[in-house]
């Protein structure tokens, strides 16, 4: 601590204006030091001056009557009439109801067309097929697509019965 | 003087909490713009302000019973007033994000100013006098802000403050004292309040 002969520091004389009980040998250099009384005279001044010109700044409003049976009556009127609860459960049945409505609507709509935009694209797509594959002949493609479907039958029963054509297969009765 | 105020203003509490509604209107008489500037100075709207007093005070009547000790009565008072204050921020978050207009605008501001003062030098210096003091709020943490405009604004205590901000005594007197630094440290301001107080004389 400062003795009486030093002036106190900014950061005290802030603290002083901030709450001077908690500084009891400030408050003491402050009695005796009048240098130092006037720097946190001059502060507080300018802070009591900040705190009239807000007052002063803030546009003025006139008082308004409070209303306050007709503003509480306003806020209770929906659980005036019915609990809470009661209110919570009509809020759920309206859920409920409007989502099984609209459950009812998607089914019973019918399936939805594909636009024209589609159509055309799919026209545009069939046509380019055509165009690539005519080349081959239609007796080409129908034996490339029946070997095919055989090769899929032939794997598929070697699959399950491995040695239905072998020699290791026994009827069962044999 | 201050000792009679505080003694008729105790005396009035302890009636309105027995559902006394004249003592009731009368306290409501005394803090109204009290609770007015502690709005306005936050949220720079009148029509704001005005509307989040009559909620403030129509909260306090509701819960006035439960005020357990009447001497704390203004305290108590600035806490709705806060609540009040966050859940209107709350709601003013909400519009915004679903893009509904505030009107708490520096736009607002001027037309409150302007229409509070038909004479264009007040209003002048009433403008000017808010873009400094927002000026110097841009400096201070949200924290330091609250402190200090309870404290020089509202007129608190330490310990009310403490209490309005769910605090302790030793954290709201450090706010305090960094934002009273910073004000120190912002002779744009307090020049300017100064310059108002001689125009004044």
């Amino acid at each position: 601590m400062k003795n009486k002969t030093q002036h106190l520091t900014e950061e005290q004389i802030l603290w002083s204006v901030v709450s001077d009980e908690d500084h009891p040998e400030t408050i003491e250099h402050l009695e005796s030091c009048a240098t130092c009384m006037q720097t946190k005279a001059n502060l507080m001044k300018k802070l009591a001056g900040l705190s009239a010109a807000l007052h002063q700044m803030t546009p003025e409003a006139a008082i308004q009557p409070l209303d306050i049976e007709r503003q509480a009556h306003q806020r209770r009127w929906p659980a005036g009439i019915v609990s809470r609860q009661v209110w919570q459960a009509v809020a759920a049945s309206v859920v409920l109801a409007i989502a099984g409505y609209t459950g009812l609507m998607m089914r019973s709509m019918p399936s939805t067309l594909p636009d024209d935009s589609t159509v055309a694209s799919l026209e545009f797509l069939f046509e380019d097929f055509s165009a690539h594959d005519s080349s081959l002949s239609c007796s080409y493609l129908e034996t490339f697509a029946e070997n095919e479907e055989d090769a899929g039958i032939n794997e598929l029963l070697e699959l399950i019965m491995p040695d239905v054509n072998g020699t290791d297969w026994q009827p069962a009765n044999g | 003087m201050l000792e009679k105020n505080t003694e008729q203003q105790l005396e009035l509490v302890k009636l309105a909490i027995t559902g006394d509604r004249i003592a009731f209107n009368q306290l409501y008489s005394m803090f109204y713009h009290g609770i007015y500037v502690f709005f306005f100075t936050r949220l720079k709207s009148v029509m704001d302000a005005q509307d989040l007093c009559q909620e403030t005070f129509i909260k306090a009547h509701k819960k006035l019973a439960q005020l357990d000790r009447p001497e704390s009565f203004k305290g108590w008072l600035f806490t709705i007033a806060g609540n009040c204050l966050k859940d209107h921020r709350r709601k003013e978050r909400i519009k915004s994000f679903f893009g509904f207009f505030s009107d708490n605008d520096e736009g607002a501001l001027e037309k409150c100013v302007d229409e509070a003062s038909k004479d264009p030098a007040k209003q002048a210096v009433s403008r000017q006098f808010w873009v400094r003091m927002k000026d110097f709020e841009k400096k201070l943490s949200p924290h330091e802000r609250e402190v200090f405009l309870l404290r020089f604004s509202d007129e608190l205590s330490i310990a009310e403050i403490a209490s309005v901000l769910s605090s302790t005594a030793s954290s709201v007197k450090t706010h305090l004292y960094r934002a009273v630094k910073k004000f120190k440290n912002s002779p744009e301001l307090h020049e300017f309040v100064e310059g108002m107080g001689d125009i004044k004389k």
